[in-house]
């Protein structure tokens, strides 16, 4: 077994891992749950804790992930195997640069978010709905992190799916087979 | 043996990374963050509302994990690469089920010793000096499962790289013509 691209590999999946399910926790459960909050300035406080501390375990979790992808994938083009699979490989490329983009700005208009009210307590009447309440800019924030998480899960997953198929595909090349035999 | 549909891989990793990403999420974000809310029937409210719909998407992960490895050919296909990490994973996804299971009842109960899950807790895995004492056990004892399947299901995403990493063997002559 080849150490240091295997133990890529296993950061590579376990980020992903992380970055995919906390996400759909977040927005499938916790999200609609906050209206059981009787206080909306309390909803937005638990919004604001709880994504702000899942997000440093999303940002290293990505981070991780691309950082193990990047380094092999530039010796590993995927023309090894065929044309498709070259595609495969910048579709994911592509896909890692769009959710480093969306993951990132979530962050930041996250971050804003938050700061609209002492301790993170915006009004608001779900994690995906302001209240009548809930001031413009606030009211534009949620919006905006919410539509840029949505577009975060389908990357995410989008990237896990593709790795799936990569893996398959490089399993059945004996060229690619050949090739990894000189990876580290 | 057959080798895996793209499908059936693709649908026990997506499974696999809800479950997990999920939990972890769920253990070590919502779990604390209950605790900034004053009421402590509210906490309990919204933890049991959150775990519960949380629930409803990972019991069809937990199946495409569990379905795609022993049905779809996942399994299969990782007793050609690796044998003994093929059935490590067997033991993991098996414990990681359980710890699921128990932990969705144990959440379960907590949630029905009171009206609407208002049941006061101090956090999301500690009860508080209101809460009842069949409801304060549950927490303790979900306060295992819980970490148990985060642990189990941390290691199996391991295993399952490891065994990804590692080249088919097909054995025999046959299985070597089938195999290509």
């Amino acid at each position: 077994m080849r150490t240091l691209s295997t133990a890529a590999w296993v950061s590579h999946n376990l980020g992903l891992a992380a970055c995919f399910g906390g996400l759909l926790f977040g927005k499938t459960a916790l999200n609609p749950s906050l209206s059981a909050i009787d206080s909306q300035a309390d909803r937005g406080k638990v919004l604001n804790t709880t994504w702000n501390r899942y997000n440093v375990i999303n940002v290293a979790s990505f981070a991780t992930a691309a950082a193990a992808w990047f380094p092999g994938r530039l010796g590993l083009s995927g023309k090894e195997i065929d044309r498709q699979t070259r595609n495969l490989v910048l579709a994911k490329d592509v896909l890692f640069g769009v959710g480093a983009l969306t993951g990132l700005a979530s962050v930041i208009q996250g971050r804003a978010l938050a700061g609209q009210a002492p301790e993170g307590a915006v009004p608001i009447e779900s994690g995906t709905t302001p209240a009548a309440t809930t001031p413009e800019k606030a009211a534009s924030l949620l919006r905006s992190v919410n539509q840029l998480g949505n577009l975060n899960i389908l990357v995410t997953g989008g990237i896990v799916g593709m790795t799936t198929i990569l893996s398959m595909k490089a399993t059945k090349s004996a060229r690619f087979g050949a090739v990894s035999r000189l990876l580290p | 043996m057959g080798k895996p549909s793209r499908a059936a891989k693709v649908a026990h990793y997506l499974g696999l990374s809800t479950w997990f990403g999920g939990t972890l999420f769920g253990q070590v974000s919502l779990n604390p963050a209950v605790s900034s809310i004053g009421d402590e029937e509210e906490r309990g409210r919204v933890l049991n509302e959150a775990w519960a719909r949380f629930q409803a998407a990972n019991l069809p992960a937990m199946l495409s994990t569990l379905l795609g490895w022993r049905l779809g050919g996942v399994r299969d296909d990782s007793e050609l690469r690796a044998q003994g990490l093929t059935r490590a994973k067997d033991i993991l996804l098996g414990g990681a089920a359980f710890n699921t299971m128990a932990s969705a009842l144990l959440g379960a109960s907590t949630a029905a010793s009171s009206r609407d899950g208002a049941t006061p807790v101090r956090s999301g895995t500690k009860p508080s000096p209101r809460t009842p004492p069949e409801a304060s056990l549950a927490l303790r004892l979900l306060r295992f499962t819980g970490d148990g399947s985060l642990v189990l299901l941390a290691a199996t995403v391991v295993v399952s790289a490891l065994i990804e990493a590692v080249e088919p063997k097909p054995r025999g002559f046959l299985s070597r013509l089938l195999w290509d």
